[in-house]
């Protein structure tokens, strides 16, 4: 399963950072392939192509904040997490949101 | 270059009695070495990230931060408080290890943004928790940060 993101977080200093990568490091571990772009005080970091973007099962945003780009993600299932949700408990998030994807297919 | 983290910027031994005290003594400090101008703007600004959401991590860790026009060159403090700290944290523990991230709200370079980014990262790691945690020695544990996070 193709799994693509973005992490942003009030400040972009840690947050944004430490969810991308427990979510990236949870993904290898259940053998998906997730990866996280992250919208911090670097700018874009590790960022979604639109390929990717098309590619992908479904999104997952771990942010309340404003995301940019969200146009790459039209017509993909989007999922909102709350970002310290994502640095706590990374492997339930994603089961969740893959349960939840199918649920509605 | 500035050193990210300073020798004089590791505390070992607080004695702080609550969230709000260890706040104001890392604003100070900030004022003392010439990070801030205003202790209290800085205080406020440290304040009202946490009031965005918690930033206490696990195992008695938490990373209070600022970036903001109150910072006028970019640091981070390592503080060890000498009784746990009631703080909202993802796993229920208070807090006894503080990494403080002050970054100005315009920066001149990415190097230590991206150090601090690997520093969030590497605190996901139970080797360096550990270690930032026994650490009795301020020199050993600022080449040890600085080292795993370059």
């Amino acid at each position: 399963m193709k799994i693509v993101g973005i992490s942003a977080c009030p400040a972009g200093l840690a947050h944004t950072p430490m969810a991308a990568k427990a979510l990236e490091k949870a993904g290898k571990e259940m053998g998906l392939d997730v990866k996280m772009e992250q919208q911090g005080s670097m700018g874009q970091v590790n960022a979604i192509t639109p390929e990717e973007a098309q590619a992908a099962d479904f999104v997952i945003i771990a942010s309340d904040q404003k995301i940019q780009g969200m146009d790459r993600f039209k017509g993909k299932p989007v999922i909102r997490v709350n970002i310290t949700t994502c640095i706590k408990a990374p492997t339930a998030v994603l089961t969740k949101c893959i349960q939840a994807v199918k649920g509605n297919k | 270059m500035n050193e990210l983290i300073e020798s004089r910027g590791i505390f070992l031994d607080c004695d702080c009695g609550s969230k709000e005290e260890i706040l104001s003594f890392i604003a100070g400090k900030a004022q003392e070495f010439g990070i801030t101008d205003s202790q209290d703007a800085l205080l406020q600004d440290l304040k009202n990230r946490e009031e965005e959401f918690s930033t206490g991590l696990s195992e008695g860790f938490a990373i209070p931060h600022a970036r903001t026009e109150n910072v006028k060159r970019v640091n981070v403090f390592f503080l060890r408080n000498r009784t746990p700290l009631k703080w909202e944290t993802l796993d229920g523990q208070d807090v006894t290890c503080l990494f403080a991230l002050l970054v100005p709200e315009k920066n001149e370079g990415n190097i230590h943004l991206q150090m601090i980014s690997s520093l969030a990262t590497n605190l996901m790691e139970d080797d360096f928790c550990r270690t930032v945690k026994e650490c009795q020695d301020r020199d050993m544990l600022q080449s040890f940060i600085l080292n795993t996070i370059a």
